[in-house]
């Protein structure tokens, strides 16, 4: 893999000095190297439905959700109700701005904004005694349920057994919730509240979400836990505040007397 | 459906104090401008986010069986108006809603809501269109919501995609979550009415993951950006874990695609059967049966008609031509049709022509995954004139499972189902009487949510 990459560095070099040698105008080097570097490195053009997708499940925690903010889908007033359930008893906190936390039992609910990303710790499980796993969560999108039945309409975040032991077992499990498009529905009767499809390695997960649905969130579950010593600044997330209620809030109007914001 | 994007008064005033930046006299042109149009003024978002105004033409596209503010019922037009109005103009069939004005923020209680509170939907003799108490209200939010988000509700009804239609050997275009009534009128024309669209929000999740390995400890920036040979290798090696992955392989592969719609499996109508030729025997005519030119030999009673024969075809080989070579004959078939249309014009030319309205309803806007959703589809013949060999259907969406033995209707007939090769079933009332004019009825059945 490094190989080709140093092979695709010194075909865009090589077009780079030709250019520069041959042509005086410097936009017209410019234009010709990012054409010759796009041409030699651009790997995303790889779908199957031929449409161009940027973003995959390895893009680093924050990119999309930034990019969901920037065309408009996040709204710094609603706070999308996100329900967390584990295959059996356990814990849920979540980690708001600051790093305080909201403790409560499996499952748990809470509001979040979109397009940041939320740490969340899973622990106290009875079949991985001491196990404590540190998910994220990247908000995607958001729901627009009846008035006053938000919270009745979480986006639900489900672990299985199978995804914890290979979390435990240092194996990263990234998933793609996605709302089902009802045209495209699975006729396949599931009892799992949200079917997984697992799909290979070098599949794009956010193009397949989108090909099925609409992406709404990114699931990143794997081993990695706060440092014991140090800042651990970075690993919980934006500091994005959440709502414990978790109740939707219209814009412009104060929040329910019942809800509980932890922010800064 | 009309949607039409326009700026309240008090949306421009707003803007155009804001602006400006006289805050103090924005916020009190705003407090005044929302007070005089606030019991006009549509929202189009659930949350009021923004000033979509909504036309509502025809209860066909819009949702039955969701909540309503408490004064914007939709007005439905009483069951003679209907018929007087399909003699006026030929929209019969359709719902007319008059008006559908929200109320600012009120709205109604939550038991209201859902439909719950109906008391139960009863069809008793089939005159009246409506039943007391029957959940038919529409907000202007949720029509605006499904709008833009119509992945967050499952819809059944209507006419979606290709428009239902007869082909040469069924029905075509019959695609999940329609739902219809075909019938012959009076004259025996087959006619299809689709119902309106009914919306439940009910949204369904799914979830693809990648299972992977972490690369602990490497630090890729510094991979790429190195151009020291000495750490490619090193670097190489940690790449080769991380090519380890692609072994794993999915578990499982699922095919979502799956047919829009389902014709009528009926054998064609015409048949060919190619007959090959086994031989092919040479029959003798009759001016052919001589001796001479079946086995060459000239005997003498023939000799005068081989001559005559010889001579005739001579005058072929000069510039003889024979006058006439045939004469036609043609007729001018005349084809007389006489339909019933006619006979049926003669006997009241007052009385308009029956045709079946049908309207579907549910019991709840709101339904999670497992619950049970009562859909009722009323029908009624609108003309004078009685309609024959009524038959409802519906062709249920994959997110919705019959529930078996809920189906009921209020007029005698046949009920059955069959699959409708996407995963749900077709559900099909056969009435065995005809509906006479301005009668109707309805069915009833439950589904579950899946």
């Amino acid at each position: 893999m490094w190989r080709i990459e140093q092979t695709r560095q010194d075909t865009a070099k090589l077009l780079v000095g030709f250019f520069r040698r041959n042509l005086t105008s410097r936009s017209l080097t410019i234009l010709f190297a990012g054409l010759a570097l796009w041409a030699t490195g651009s790997t995303a053009w790889a779908q199957s439905s031929g449409r161009y997708y940027p973003l995959n499940q390895n893009t680093p925690p924050g990119v999309a959700g930034r990019w969901a903010g920037l065309i408009g889908k996040a709204d710094g007033h609603y706070f999308q109700p996100v329900r967390v359930e584990l295959p059996g008893d356990g814990q849920v906190t979540f980690y708001g701005a600051g790093g305080e936390a909201n403790e409560s039992p499996a499952p748990g609910q809470i509001g979040m904004l979109v397009g940041h990303v939320y740490r969340f710790r899973i622990s106290h499980m009875p079949q991985h005694p001491g196990a404590e796993l540190y998910p994220s969560i990247e908000l995607l999108d958001r729901l627009h349920p009846p008035r006053g039945r938000a919270a009745d309409f979480p986006i639900p975040i489900t672990f299985s057994d199978k995804e914890i032991e290979l979390a435990l077992n240092g194996r990263m499990v990234t998933k793609v919730i996605y709302l089902e498009q009802p045209q495209l529905a699975n006729p396949i009767k599931f009892d799992a509240k949200v079917p997984v499809e697992v799909l290979a390695p070098q599949q794009n997960a956010l193009a397949a979400a989108d090909y099925y649905g609409r992406p709404m969130a990114i699931v990143r579950l794997g081993g990695r836990v706060p440092l014991m010593q140090g800042n651990n600044n970075d690993f919980f997330g934006d500091q994005a505040p959440i709502a414990v209620s978790a109740t939707a809030q219209p814009p412009g109007q104060a929040v329910a007397p019942s809800a509980r914001m932890i922010t800064k | 459906m009309t949607i039409q994007k326009t700026d309240s008064a008090a949306q421009r005033w707003r803007h155009a104090a804001m602006r400006l930046g006289y805050v103090p006299a924005a916020l009190l042109l705003l407090g005044l401008c929302s007070c005089s149009s606030s019991r006009n003024q549509v929202s189009g978002d659930p949350f009021g986010t923004d000033t979509e105004t909504l036309t509502v033409n025809a209860i066909e596209e819009t949702p039955a069986g969701v909540a309503a503010p408490v004064e914007s019922a939709v007005h439905v037009e009483s069951a003679q108006t209907e018929r007087v109005n399909s003699r006026r103009n030929s929209t019969a069939g359709e719902i007319v809603q008059l008006s559908g004005h929200s109320m600012g923020t009120e709205y109604c209680p939550e038991d209201c809501l859902d439909g719950n509170s109906a008391g139960g939907v009863g069809f008793g003799g089939g005159h009246a269109l409506f039943p007391p108490a029957m959940p038919t209200m529409i907000t202007e939010d949720n029509t605006a919501s499904q709008a833009k988000y119509p992945d967050e509700y499952i819809y059944d009804g209507g006419d979606r995609a290709t428009s239902v239609h007869y082909t040469g050997y069924g029905l075509g275009g019959f695609d999940p979550e329609d739902a219809i009534a075909e019938y012959r009128d009076e004259i025996g024309e087959r006619h299809i009415k689709k119902s309106n669209r009914v919306a439940v929000y009910s949204p369904r999740f799914a979830a693809v993951s990648v299972i992977s390995t972490l690369g602990e400890g490497t630090d890729i920036d510094q991979a790429v950006g190195s151009e020291v040979s000495e750490y490619g290798v090193n670097y190489y090696n940690r790449t080769a874990i991380v090519e380890h992955q692609e072994n794993l392989s999915s578990e499982r592969v699922r095919m979502r695609k799956r047919a829009s719609g389902l014709d009528r499996d009926m054998i064609t109508s015409l048949v060919d059967k190619p007959v090959t030729l086994v031989e092919n025997t040479k029959l003798i005519n009759a001016f052919e049966d001589y001796k001479f030119i079946v086995a060459g030999e000239l005997i003498q009673d023939e000799a005068a008609v081989i001559g005559k024969a010889v001579q005739a075809a001579a005058v072929w080989s000069h510039r003889a031509y024979p006058v006439l070579a045939a004469k036609t004959t043609g007729s001018n078939e005349v084809y007389s049709t006489w339909t019933a249309q006619e006979l049926a014009a003669t006997d009241d030319p007052d009385k308009s022509k029956g045709q079946i309205r049908l309207v579907k309803l549910a019991d709840k806007h709101v339904a999670e995954k497992g619950e049970i959703v009562t859909f009722t589809i009323r029908y009624d013949n609108i003309g004078d004139l009685p309609v024959n060999e009524v038959v409802i259907m519906d062709n249920l969406t994959v997110r919705l499972s019959y529930v078996e033995g809920t189906a009921t209707s209020d007029h005698a007939g046949k009920f059955v189902t069959e699959d409708n090769g996407a995963g749900s079933l077709i559900l099909r009332w056969e009435l065995d009487e005809p509906l006479a004019g301005g009668e109707g009825g309805a069915v009833k059945f439950e589904t579950r949510v899946e």
